[in-house]
């Protein structure tokens, strides 16, 4: 008996002992889901350079606040509100005035000028562990400003959301003027944040879905010439245009693959829509599906192992997914309505589609095997989605109904993030459809 | 279908292709060195420095972060008895709210299971860090290819700083709670 006590006793101070000594953990599985501020001041210059670069300096860090801006994840602090603002802070920032007006992280950079070219210098500060994270030096042309300022905001928002940035990247999109039954359509291209806007065709001809080589500054596309649907490749940094082929039953412009070696498309014959494959040098063309039904607007995995497309073989439109081969064709949607347009997403991990169910348009996202569908925005009419090159941000373009006498329509170019919040129009100078956004500019 | 080369008529010249960028790396080391300071904030202070945020950004129409752990009040929240010494239940979520709130999760980090940051806090009697935190797999964070998991770390010490002092849970139980183990774990919203 008393043993027996002494025993218990011994346990529960044990227990006690032990409680005493255990350090309490505590999980934090959520967080603030607000853009994170981050300050990002104007670049200094020595006041004696050669050129005056007051406008660059306010420029460059405008250029870098929108980017981060527009991502939805910054949120940029108003310079009125900066306590710091010499030089030195690009040395040896006063972290605690920077924490005092709430920025975790502080951009600060060096203009200069050197032998007519521009170097300029950023430095990443995280303000609370009060230390450097990120540091680099750009030498471009000074007329490059811009597009440094964009491989800068790809650093910042590289280093601090853990995913490669998308702002040193272009949209390539069909300009459209005019009524809905005389179009004049050209191929455009601009800046991600809709800035060096040009065209590339004149708008003679019809232009439909242009779409950017994965791996160089190359695009498909399709046209008409002598009422026939004809493809074309086009380096947009000569103006070298190649004719690919002309393909009878063609309504769609080509994909490249993930390597930019083949294109692949979706042709009718004998009034039969398939999938098919060509090695853009040797021309070989090899055909991936034999239904009965319309396959079509086929898409690349980003290893090139896979392919989604389009079927209505089993009654109505669906995603599907195959090997490179053709084999293995297994229908991976199973909502209620019609899915087309599907995209793989560059990451690999998500397939992004338009879905048109009770009238309505839908651009949404789902996980390669058809689980986890997620409807992202809702409109009249939306369709052709495209991935940014993180896979994190889809562009889109909307139209709007005409009214009773015909007036009122227009088409526009959207962007909405995965998780289905910061939907932005993207500007354009007329109206625009069938958006394609680049990787990041090599 | 025979490729047939065209010159197009309408040429695009793209300067900015053809100018040479050239990247380099800073030289970091002189900066490595700038001692780190403890942060200025008190928890007796009045002023609030984060409330200045607020007050400057009007288009914000959401309470800040501060207002809601102002807000906690330990007591009201603490229904569950404590026969020892140990944090109550109501006393945790106070604390684990507050880093909550602290937290800018770099929700572009790729999904892995094994993204969790375990950080080891000292505090004082008022709420305020002793010493500065510890990441426990501080190994990893250093670690060249782990370039995810250090921006992970990093976050997760930016927000034990940002919360820096914490309201602090009753005096009478200080040993319970002085030193603490925060599990920063995002791999439910990772996941997606």
């Amino acid at each position: 008996m008393i043993k027996k006590t002494i025993q218990k006793l011994l346990f529960f101070y044990l227990v006690i002992i032990t409680n005493a000594s255990a350090l309490i953990e505590i999980d934090i599985t959520e967080g603030n889901r607000e853009p994170l501020p981050i300050a990002v001041t104007n670049f200094f210059y020595a006041e004696d350079a050669i050129k005056d670069l007051d406008q660059i300096s306010i420029d460059v860090s405008k250029v870098i606040s929108a980017d981060l801006e527009r991502s939805g994840l910054f949120k940029s602090i108003d310079q009125e509100a900066f306590i710091q603002k010499t030089a030195s802070m690009h040395i040896r920032p006063r972290h605690e005035d920077w924490r005092l007006i709430n920025a975790q992280a502080l951009v600060t950079g060096e203009l200069e000028i050197d032998k007519d070219k521009l170097r300029v210098e950023f430095r990443l500060w995280d303000t609370f562990a009060e230390k450097e994270i990120e540091a680099l030096v750009l030498i471009t042309t000074i007329d490059n400003w811009r597009r440094i300022s964009h491989m800068i905001a790809d650093k910042i928002y590289e280093r601090l959301t853990g995913e490669e940035g998308y702002f040193d990247t272009r949209i390539l999109y069909v300009s459209e003027n005019g009524p809905k039954n005389n179009r004049i359509k050209k191929l455009a291209i601009m800046d991600q944040d809709s800035f060096n806007h040009r065209y590339l065709t004149s708008g003679k001809e019809l232009v439909l879905t242009p779409r950017f080589n994965p791996v160089k500054q190359e695009i498909t596309y399709l046209s008409y010439f002598k009422n026939l649907p004809r493809v074309y490749l086009l380096d947009i940094q000569t103006g070298i245009q190649e004719v690919v082929g002309d393909f009878p039953g063609m309504t769609f412009a080509p994909r490249f693959s993930p390597d930019g070696e083949k294109i692949i498309m979706s042709l009718a014959r004998d009034g039969n829509s398939d999938i098919y494959v060509m090695d853009i040098k040797s021309r070989v063309v090899e055909r991936l599906t034999d239904s009965p039904a319309i396959d079509t607007s086929p898409s690349y995995s980003p290893d090139g192992k896979k392919i989604t497309f389009n079927s209505d073989r089993g009654g109505s439109q669906q995603i599907y997914v195959m090997d490179n081969k053709g084999r293995n064709q297994t229908r991976i949607s199973r909502g209620t309505g019609n899915y087309a347009t599907p995209v793989w997403s560059p990451r690999g991990d998500l397939i992004a589609f338009t879905k048109n169910f009770q009238g309505r348009y839908f651009i949404g996202v789902m996980r390669t095997d058809g689980t986890g569908e997620r409807l992202l925005t809702e409109n009249w009419y939306q369709e052709a989605p495209s991935w940014s090159s993180n896979g994190r941000v889809l562009i889109f373009y909307r139209e709007t109904k005409a009214d009773d006498t015909g007036k009122g329509h227009s088409s526009s170019l959207w962007s909405i993030d995965l998780t289905g919040f910061n939907e932005r129009k993207i500007e354009t100078p007329e109206d625009a459809s069938d958006p394609s956004w680049s990787r990041l500019i090599q | 279908m025979k490729p047939k080369v065209e010159k197009s008529n309408e040429k695009v010249k793209d300067a900015s292709d053809k100018d040479e960028i050239v990247k380099n790396k800073i030289e970091q080391k002189m900066f490595e060195n700038i001692p780190i300071k403890k942060p200025v904030i008190k928890k007796k202070d009045k002023f609030d420095p984060l409330k200045i945020a607020e007050l400057i950004d009007k288009s914000k129409d959401t309470k800040t972060v501060e207002e809601d752990i102002e807000d906690l009040e330990y007591d009201a929240l603490d229904s569950t008895p404590s026969l020892d010494n140990k944090l109550t239940l109501s006393e945790e979520d106070a604390i684990r709210a507050q880093f909550m709130q602290c937290w800018s999760i770099p929700i572009g980090i790729p999904f892995d299971d094994t993204m969790i940051v375990k950080i080891k806090i000292s505090l004082n009697t008022d709420g305020s860090l002793l010493e500065p935190p510890e990441v426990l797999q501080h190994e990893r964070m250093n670690k060249p290819s782990e370039k995810y998991f250090r921006t992970l770390a990093e976050s997760a010490l930016r927000a034990v700083r940002r919360c820096d002092p914490i309201k602090a849970p009753d005096i009478n139980r200080y040993e319970s709670w002085k030193k603490i183990q925060l599990n920063f774990d995002p791999r439910e919203i990772l996941r997606g």
